[in-house]
């Protein structure tokens, strides 16, 4: 009765550990290159913002065109700084449609010549594309 | 156990920990700098000849390094996290990982400073003291965060007026020349240039800065820790006080972990150990350079001292980069002359003697060394949209 409860017992770490397994398997590399492509074209992808007053926040309003066949997915943001928060449009912009990117830049302990990158990662061949948003601050 | 057995295993305990980190026991200053000077100068070559190689149409934040390890060139984007590999002419051959979380991606906002290690792990930095650890695969090994901690937090030793200088806590990564090398005798330990910013104790305002801090960590990577603090900065900078924007350095090591080191505004290479003796010291001022250096004067002061950094340091010269070709013995040393100079400066050494100081294209920074050809680091010319890289035989 013993050995079969160690047997059991056994047969359950070994199922977990084989189900933990499978779980760690981070699947966003094996599918990135099976997605279906689309495209976009910035309108532009730099914005400079002069004479901003120490601790005023700012923002870039980066627009986009899908230029591509299929859906285009935003797939995340981000912004080199913690002071530099972000919103979408929308994560899915259809063929022909439009959409934005906006970052908010809280200018407060920055230095006098700043400058943000921000990027940005899709389901376009380019896969990934840099936003800049620069600021001139004056105290 | 008995009250012995305890004595006997905590005394071990203490010893096992006291010999992890690896401080000096306060060398006199004097002993990382005094000695005759060595060499002398017998010019080979007055010139050379150098190719350029455009990249354009490259996938890339034009935000990046340049390395060299084995036969390949590497781009590094800082942004996207790509890797190119190209060849000695500049044609890619492949491209690994990218920005994200997959095990073949790196998950890091903006990469630092990067390392590849000799025996082909890479090893990737980003600005909250994390390591990111992949293999020759370029699979991810480990995402780590260093332990800096010494006797004091890094939030604590601010707090104490007179810090002592062998203290861990008070130093970080020195990010504005962050470059990471890997010994060869130990294949876990990486060294990195430090600095302090500590309100009694940095480069601006402090003369025991110069004379006792330290300005190289040992971190070994797989326990991530700090292991050790050493070196100092060389007597020039107690002449000029203070040239905090000016208090860099570059370095290289040989296969022996001998270290070279070239101070910004010192004309002289120093030789050192691994454990920071001396060896020799050596070298001549390079051609044509601004050394009209403009120190900070008053107290603290961040308006000025931005000045200095962005509008008072372009306009002189100083030496930026080393690179030792071990196999002909050659050390290669960049300098910049100031930007009314046309042209910028490379000094070539065999052993200790100087036999070349030739004109190179400004930015152009010493790299590495291809069979047969000498590499400038990449030049990101975002404006352009086109990647730099020179080459040149000798």
């Amino acid at each position: 009765m013993r050995i079969d409860l160690f047997i059991f017992l056994t047969l359950c770490v070994i199922l977990l550990f084989s189900c933990s397994e499978t779980e760690h398997v981070d699947k966003s590399v094996e599918t990135i290159d099976e997605k279906v492509h689309s495209k976009l074209i910035f309108e532009k992808t730099k914005i400079e913002i002069k004479n901003v007053k120490r601790g005023e926040v700012i923002e870039g309003i980066y627009t986009f065109k899908n230029t591509g066949e299929n859906v285009l997915t935003i797939e995340y943001v981000n912004p080199d700084c913690t002071c530099t928060s972000y919103e979408v449009s929308s994560n899915k912009v259809l063929p022909g449609q439009e959409g934005w990117v906006k970052l908010v830049l809280d200018t407060k302990d920055k230095l006098p010549e700043t400058r943000i990158n921000a990027t940005v990662r899709t389901n376009t061949d380019q896969r990934f594309h840099r936003l800049v948003l620069k600021a001139s601050i004056i105290d | 156990m008995n009250k012995k057995g305890i004595l006997l295993i905590l005394t071990g305990y203490m010893l096992v920990a006291t010999s992890c980190f690896k401080s000096q026991n306060n060398p006199a200053y004097s002993s990382f700098f005094a000695g005759e000077i060595s060499g002398n100068k017998k010019i080979e070559m007055n010139k050379i000849n150098i190719d350029t190689i455009t990249l354009t149409n490259v996938n890339t934040s034009y935000l990046g390094f340049s390395a060299i390890s084995g036969d390949s060139i590497y781009l590094i984007d800082k942004l996207f996290c790509w890797v190119y590999i190209l060849d000695l002419d500049g044609q890619l051959i492949t491209r690994k990982l990218g920005q994200g979380a997959g095990p073949k991606e790196l998950d890091l906002k903006f990469v630092d400073s990067f390392c590849f290690l000799h025996d082909g792990r890479k090893l990737f930095v980003g600005s909250s003291l994390d390591l990111h650890l992949y293999d020759k695969n370029w699979n991810r090994i480990a995402k780590k965060v260093i332990d800096w901690r010494g006797e004091y937090t890094y939030t604590d030793i601010y707090q104490i007026d007179s810090p002592d200088p062998a203290e861990i806590s008070l130093y970080g990564f020195e990010y504005e020349k962050f470059k990471i090398i890997n010994s060869f005798k130990h294949p876990d330990v990486v060294l990195v240039p430090i600095y302090s910013e500590h309100k009694d104790f940095n480069a601006f305002v402090s003369e025991d800065y110069y004379k006792k801090g330290r300005i190289m960590a040992s971190i070994d990577i797989r326990k991530a820790k700090v292991v050790g603090l050493n070196g100092r900065r060389p007597p020039v900078y107690l002449e000029n006080k203070y040239l905090g924007h000016h208090s860099f350095y570059s370095f290289t090591l040989t296969s022996e972990d001998e270290i070279f080191i070239t101070h910004e505004i010192d004309s002289l290479i120093y030789m050192y150990d691994y454990d920071f003796n001396l060896l020799r010291k050596f070298g001549y001022a390079g051609r044509n350079m601004n050394a009209n250096y403009t120190p900070l004067t008053t107290n603290f002061d961040i308006n000025k001292i931005r000045h200095l950094y962005f509008a008072d340091k372009p306009q002189k010269g100083y030496y930026e980069e080393l690179f030792y070709d071990e196999a002909n013995t050659l050390l290669f040393r960049s300098y910049k002359k100031g930007n009314k100079q046309k042209v910028d400066g490379l000094q070539i050494y065999r052993e200790n003697v100087l036999i070349a100081d030739v004109d190179v294209p400004k930015e152009f920074v010493i790299l590495g060394y291809i069979k047969p050809y000498y590499f400038s680091k990449a030049i990101f010319d975002e404006e352009r949209e086109q990647i730099v890289i020179y080459r040149f035989k000798i």
